[in-house]
């Protein structure tokens, strides 16, 4: 009975050792890069307290205390403390501390957690609360599970084996091939690895990128020296992991791509250093400073009136991010890093403003010319053929379409012969889908199948609407009226929505299900469509379950040019302008289709 | 006497101190358990939307799927974050009969009275509802119907005039 207790004593006292040992974290790492701590973090209730130099330095924020006032400040908010006070004021609302914060000598002793919170960061004990590992959550889970392997994988000895000197294997990096281009792609060559994290530090900026699971030695340095990347070096970290570390002249946004057979890629984001606005011979110019000719998509909006600029793969590393521009139809240009990818332009309007094409204007160096007017008037101003306006608000309806296909002389269309039914989708009783702010998708429909029927006649083809009212009609008639009219082809015009309102954008385009005919007619309208108004490629999809399809055999295809339940889409739809564009694309794809099927309309 | 009490009292500190720790580390590290469903249970999938995805989405639930089970997860919904309904609210279930392989469904005339609309939003109710309650042992197709009787088309695109298969297109590159 007494070894039964004492045994039971003994243990209870090694578990009170190791929980106590717990309550002091002797190693932290913050985004995997370890910090060095003089001591052992305080814990308080159970809550980290960590000084500020060690958020400034490693947080990228700036503290600064006066009298008990202790106001933080990071690139994205700013944090406002008390000392002895358990509460926290950040953008205007109060938070809950659990211990607040409070002075220790010369420091001051912040509570970690909430900070870590409010950046985004996890916290993650490992060693029996030794060590503390502040991740952002997808590093979190790459090591965790490492982590979970580990454990199940080794019998935690009680001394690591030594590392063995090992010669390059299989197993090992093999190689950093520098492959260079616009954006510095480096493929790192390696067997296999268990997982991947990378970090973007600044100061001086490098991205560093740790490689689970890799054995193997390092290899040489990689000396590379262009416009961004200076060099590559690697070093073995430790047992399990291989960093390397790419010195940079900018901290610029990345990309990761794992290879689906070995090894993994890393290619970097151009750069736009710097914009603004000029004058120039009568001409409002925005220019660029970038490296390399910034690939666009831009996009019209209303309410209030903008011109959204969005450059593809691009970092931001203009200083200036928002400049009063004065000129009479353009009132501010405001630039922000939209999305590690995408650096977004906004130019806030007062009037139609009409991009024309970007021009390069030296090394480095690019020039947007901005015509103060829209699209026609930009058009005759400069008589130009195979001028495409990027985006233009406000077409006024009696002009012919700007940048349709060239049509032959004296209504000789080119689709001659051809009869095309249109389907505007929906009407009377059936509204459709409802849009964010209560329009109804027949309405939509309807005005979106008149331009595009204007264009087809225009072009010579004879059109069939299945609607040409706010009528019912059912969907099981819709194909049967086409069919009656002998048509060639059969167009359904629809506004979408998502289960999830106002989760989803873009354009995808339904066709007959194993019909290669529907399906061609159905890429090439929706890759004009795209094209043409610029909103999310959302593909085409084959069904077999519509009924509008089910009721003939003609071409058929069923657009859904956007949607109306996402507040944003909602707006572009009930735009004229932009149903004028948006038939003007399915019109182009319909154009394509009869010419590449038929030959010449009228021959077919 | 005196021995078992204090090792009862042992072993009552020691059990605080072990769930105290563990209490400690799952808040310190957030942990969240991954998933729902214990090793080797057998589980079944719902299917739900996900926010701006064109795709359904799995959600297992812990069991042997059954027409009740399901259609009672249908209409409680998603657990997991991220994921939506398929079918709208206010909506119950009427009835359900079997015949064949075909199962007929009859739903409260809000799935289509609150239904959005839209074609998406019509693939999403439909085959979250057909794609679930087709894992179910026995069972090929299934007819929705409202207030007990056969409808042409919930808003206006799918022929719903006869039972649908279940549609793999609509569960996304990696579960085909």
């Amino acid at each position: 009975m007494k070894r039964v207790a004492a045994a039971v004593l003994l243990i209870t006292f090694l578990l009170l050792l190791l929980a106590a040992s717990s309550l002091a974290v002797e190693r932290l790492f913050v985004g995997g890069i370890e910090v060095e701590l003089e001591e052992p973090l305080e814990i308080v209730s159970g809550v980290i307290l960590v000084p500020t130099w060690l958020l400034e330095k490693h947080f990228g924020g700036t503290v600064q205390i006066s009298d008990s006032r202790i106001t933080a400040a990071f690139a994205d908010q700013t944090i406002l403390m008390r000392l002895g006070e358990k509460s926290a004021l950040v953008d205007g609302e109060s938070h809950k501390l659990d211990v607040a914060p409070q002075r220790r000598g010369n420091e001051v002793l912040l509570p970690l957690r909430f900070f870590a919170d409010r950046l985004g960061f996890q916290l993650v004990l490992e060693e029996d609360g030794k060590v503390l590992r502040l991740q952002k959550p997808s590093q979190v889970r790459e090591r965790a599970s490492l982590f979970e392997r580990l454990r199940q994988e080794t019998s935690w000895a009680e001394e690591p084996e030594p590392v063995e000197p090992v010669e390059e294997t299989a197993q090992g990096l093999s190689d950093i091939v520098y492959m260079g281009g616009a954006r510095s792609r480096v493929f790192i060559d390696l067997q296999s690895y268990t997982g991947y994290q990378t970090n973007l530090l600044t100061d001086p900026p490098r991205l560093i990128l740790d490689l689970y699971g890799v054995e193997g030695g390092p290899l040489p340095v990689v000396e590379v020296d262009d416009s961004l990347l200076i060099r590559i070096r690697s070093s073995r970290f430790d047992e399990e992991t291989i960093r390397l570390v790419f010195d940079l002249n900018a901290a610029s946004g990345y990309k990761v791509t794992p290879w689906a057979d070995r090894g993994l890629e890393v290619e970097f984001n151009h750069m736009l250093y710097a914009a603004g606005l000029r004058e120039r011979d009568g001409f409002i110019e925005l220019w660029l400073e970038a490296s390399h000719p910034p690939s666009i998509e831009a996009i019209y909006l209303e309410d209030p009136q903008r011109l959204v600029l969005d450059l593809q793969d691009t970092t931001l590393l203009a200083s200036v991010r928002e400049l009063p521009a004065g000129y009479e139809r353009i009132s501010r240009l405001r630039m922000q890093q939209h999305s590690p990818e995408v650096t977004r332009l906004v130019l806030e309007l007062a009037g139609p403003v009409t991009m024309l094409p970007l021009q390069e204007a030296g090394p480095g160096r690019y020039v947007i010319p901005l015509f103060q007017g829209t699209a026609q008037e930009a058009q005759r101003m400069f008589d130009l053929d195979d001028f495409e306006p990027v985006i233009s608000p406000d077409f006024s309806d009696d002009t012919k379409p700007v940048f349709g296909p060239q049509r032959g002389e004296d209504g000789e269309g080119i689709l001659r012969g051809v009869i095309v039914a249109i389907d505007p989708g929906h009407g009377g009783s059936d509204p459709g889908t409802i849009g964010y702010h209560g329009s109804f998708e027949k309405d939509i429909n309807l005005a979106i199948s008149f331009f595009l029927g204007k264009l087809l006649k225009e072009a010579g083809a004879e059109v069939v609407y299945t609607r040409d009212t706010d009528v019912y009609v059912s969907i099981f008639e819709r194909p049967e009226i086409a069919v009656r009219a002998g048509a060639d082809l059969f167009i359904s015009i629809h506004a979408n929505s998502h289960i999830k309102r106002g989760t989803a954008r873009g354009t995808e385009t339904l066709y007959r299900a194993n019909d290669l005919v529907s399906q061609r007619l159905a890429q090439l309208v929706q890759a004009e469509l795209v094209q043409a108004i610029t909103l999310v490629d959302r593909r085409i999809w084959g069904r077999d379950d519509l009924a509008i399809f089910n009721g003939s055999t003609i071409p058929a295809v069923l657009v859904e040019v956007g949607f109306l339940d996402h507040p944003d889409e909602e707006v572009l739809l009930r735009a004229e302008g932009f149903q004028q564009i948006a038939a003007e694309g399915i019109y182009n794809g319909i154009e394509r289709f009869i010419l590449e099927y038929f030959g010449k309309g009228e021959g077919q | 006497m005196k021995w078992e009490r204090r090792i009862a009292g042992l072993l009552l500190i020691l059990i605080l101190l072990l769930v105290g720790r563990g209490v400690w580390k799952v808040y310190q590290g957030r942990m969240v358990p991954v998933s729902l469903i214990e090793e080797g249970a057998p589980y079944y999938p719902v299917y739900f939307a996900a926010a701006d995805s064109a795709h359904l989405e799995p959600e297992f639930r812990p069991g042997t799927a059954d027409v009740a089970a399901v259609l009672k997860d249908l209409l409680e919904g998603p657990r997991l974050p991220g994921l939506a309904p398929v079918l709208p609210p206010d909506v119950s279930v009427l009835g359900y009969t079997q015949r064949g392989s075909v199962l007929y469904v009859s739903f409260s005339h809000h799935l289509r009275s609150n239904h959005p609309g839209g074609s998406r939003a019509e693939m999403l109710t439909v085959y979250g509802i057909v794609n679930s309650l087709t894992e179910i042992a026995g069972i090929e197709r299934v007819q929705i119907l409202i207030e007990y009787e056969q409808i042409d088309t919930l808003t206006g695109h799918i022929d719903l005039g006869k039972p649908l298969e279940r549609d793999y297109s609509l569960l996304g590159s990696t579960m085909i």
